[in-house]
């Protein structure tokens, strides 16, 4: 269902089943563009996406004790006990809201998109 | 026992809905669940004024389904407007311009315009009771109240002839709607702003204000002026003067910018219809950015071989204020009229689109053309200005018509308008048709106004049979501009003889200027008066013996829903017959 609509809003299927390699940065970029604005409207659409920590990337950060191991990932020379000192280097991603849409029980499943038949 | 009042903006291409609690007077506006894709119901605030005729067959058993009918043939919203790019013969858009086409029967079966015989076709008045249906279908699911004990208002633009609003009314009571009231947008807009600023509104404006509001639509441009007067230390509002219906907004505006991206390019319908969305999100990133100077915009392959197959066409800044700014918002003077392409012998019978795209200079002969309440200058000063419709998310076209509203101001030794903060411009006709219900009993200020236009019935002069010479047709005023709703006018005795039996014919007039003119005065040559508009006849038949001649009295009435009627009472006697305002064709 999510791919359907990656590629109905931002044919996201279509980019990444395409071979590339021949192709020109510039070509890409183009592409790029189609599949950006479009997974980003149907992303926003279905999911509220915020921040895993709020700080900036590369600036100083305290774990405390007990911090949420989910959420939160050690790296570099992980030894010791917290609070742990360390860098940003990624504030990560979660979903704080989800609006999915209501799909018709009808509908086969495995259709990522249909084949278009134009009639003259 | 009402508990709601549900406000409906029955937009030209996108509608909307808000409700108001009428016990704690809190509200907000409604998501409206409709088909993104076959089998797929997602919420956005905005329905899009399309309706797709499905062939049977075309989508898997159950694709269409609403939460609120799994039967409907047929999808409106944003699935079929993303379909209809690639099916136009079996899309429906601007039904409601089409509802306002004194050339065309409006009852008829007309739309899709250009489908093929096989496509059942369905009236204006069925297209917009089909967007109604699925709104109601949406305040039951989600708010799960019967629509049936809700007072509704909707709006309609305020340029809408009584005819209009009248097949409006008759929508609403197709799609099983009937405790309807209607209300102009730019009032609805502005009801929007009252809320928004609440008591704050006394600080804003003051006594001899007059607002003009501004209100450019995907499809039309309505303009609407209003007063801030007192009465006994209250203020007050009166909506002075409206516009006439200018088929001119912002999808005119995106098509050109489209246009112009095309030229070299080989695009298909489809794609022609992802460059114009493109162009929509460029021009709006341009008009947020003082500092970008262009925006790429891809064109995605009709294939799916997307890299290779993309073009690319960029907008530029000088493109967007050459095409935008100075096309439609050109800089002109306030005597400056709008153009009118001559028309050739045979016009092909479309939508009367606005000749001229010159937003600014339909301002201009709008503002003089209402010298009358001017006060002696040569066009109607206002002081204030409110914008709505999406198209003013892009300021510099608000700056722009503030701009060339201040120069004619400065010319005319006036003082420069103050623009008002309006509410959100995409929901806030809306929110404002919501608030007015809330306002109807009896919070905050109400919008005075009564019917925008008076109402003329023709009558023939009695003069000799000239041959080749057309007897004179004066006008007999039925209606005086200002009527309020819920009054009636019982016009001075006149010589009326109905013939019983047979349909009778009036010609009807109507003038949005002529505010002196009061119930029972006769202008002479109805004809040669410009500031008159011949719109669609008005007739009736009046049940009884054929052949035998009835003596009538005609009285008006501006109803409670803001329709206006005519009726004939018999003289003497307890005859009553409703003329009908006739939708279909007018005579060319």
């Amino acid at each position: 269902m999510l791919l359907a609509a990656f590629q109905r809003e931002g044919r996201l299927v279509d980019f990444l089943q395409q071979d590339v390699a021949g192709f020109s940065d510039e070509e890409i970029g183009a592409a790029a563009r189609v599949v950006h604005s479009g997974c980003r409207k149907a992303l926003r659409q279905f999911f509220e996406v915020a921040p895993a920590l709020n700080g900036a990337e590369g600036a100083p950060m305290t774990v405390p004790a007990g911090f949420d191991a989910q959420r939160t990932r050690l790296t570099g020379n992980v030894s010791g006990q917290p609070p742990f000192k360390g860098t940003l280097r990624h504030h990560g991603w979660i979903v704080t809201d989800i609006r999915m849409p209501s799909i018709s029980e009808a509908l086969d499943p495995r259709v990522i998109a249909p084949a278009e038949v134009e009639l003259p | 026992m009402t508990q709601h009042v549900i406000g409906i903006d029955l937009g030209t291409t996108n509608c909307a809905l808000s409700w108001r609690d009428l016990t704690e007077g809190s509200g907000d506006v409604v998501p409206i669940p409709q088909l993104t894709a076959p089998g797929t119901v997602e919420e956005r605030f905005l329905l899009p004024s399309f309706l797709y005729l499905a062939k049977e067959g075309e989508f898997p058993a159950g694709a269409l389904a609403l939460p609120w009918d799994k039967k409907v043939p047929y999808s409106a919203g944003e699935f079929a407007r993303a379909h209809g790019a690639k099916v136009p013969t079996r899309l429906v858009a601007s039904a409601k311009s089409w509802l306002s086409h004194t050339g065309v029967d409006r009852n008829g079966a007309l739309l899709p315009w250009q489908a093929p015989p096989e496509v059942e076709r369905i009236s204006p008045v069925e297209a917009s009771a089909r967007y109604l249906k699925h709104l109601t279908g949406a305040w039951t699911t989600s708010r799960k109240s019967d629509v049936d004990s809700e007072e509704i208002i909707i709006t309609v633009p305020a340029s809408f002839d009584a005819a209009a609003r009248e097949l409006t009314m008759q929508a609403a009571n197709q799609a099983g709607l009937h405790n309807v009231t209607l209300l102009e947008e730019p009032q609805a807009a502005l009801y929007a702003w009252l809320e928004k600023v609440g008591d704050g509104f006394r600080k804003q404006v003051k006594v001899g204000d007059v607002i003009l509001v501004v209100d450019v639509g995907g499809g039309t441009t309505d303009l609407s002026l209003m007063a801030v007067t007192e009465q006994d230390g209250d203020l007050q509002l009166t909506r002075m003067a409206v516009g006439d219906h200018i088929l001119l907004g912002g999808d005119n505006m995106d098509l050109t910018l489209a246009h112009h991206l095309a030229q070299g390019k080989n695009l298909d319908a489809w794609q022609f219809t992802a460059l114009t969305y493109g162009c929509r999100q460029a021009k709006e990133r341009l008009f947020a950015d003082a500092k970008l100077k262009k925006v790429p915009i891809s064109i995605p392959s009709r294939g799916s071989a997307l890299v290779g197959g993309t073009i690319k066409a960029e907008l530029t800044r000088e493109d967007v204020s050459r095409i935008l700014v100075d096309g439609f918002m050109p800089q002109v003077r306030v005597t400056d009229v709008p153009r009118t392409a001559r028309r050739t012998g045979l016009t092909q019978v479309g939508l009367p689109y606005a000749q001229d795209p010159g937003i600014t200079r339909h301002l201009a002969a709008f503002l003089t053309r209402q010298s009358r309440i001017a006060e002696g200058k040569s066009f109607v000063h206002p002081t204030a200005i409110l914008f709505n419709g999406g198209v003013f998310k892009a300021s510099a076209l608000k700056a722009r018509v503030v701009e060339v509203v201040n120069d004619w101001l400065a010319k005319d030794s006036g003082s420069p308008v103050k623009e008002l903060e309006g509410a959100d411009l995409d929901l806030a006709v809306a929110r404002g048709a919501a608030y007015y219900g809330w306002v109807r009993h009896g919070h905050g200020i109400r919008i005075r106004g009564g019917t925008a236009r008076a109402y003329y019935v023709g009558v023939e002069a009695a003069v000799p049979a000239v041959p080749g010479f057309e007897p004179p047709v004066k006008a007999l005023c039925v209606a005086p501009f200002g009527m309020e709703e819920g009054t009636k006018a019982d016009i001075p005795p006149q010589e009326f003889a109905l013939v019983v039996g047979e349909p009778t014919v009036f010609r009807f007039f109507e003038s949005s200027v002529r505010r002196e003119d009061r119930v029972g005065d006769m202008i002479d040559d109805a004809a040669r008066t410009e500031e008159l508009e011949e719109v669609a006849p008005i007739e009736t038949t009046l049940g009884g013996d054929s052949g035998k001649l009835v003596p009538v009295n005609l009285q008006a009435a501006v109803t409670e829903v803001g329709t206006l009627e005519l009726r004939c009472l018999e003289k003497g006697g307890a005859g009553r017959w409703k003329l009908e305002l006739n939708v279909r064709t007018k005579e060319e």
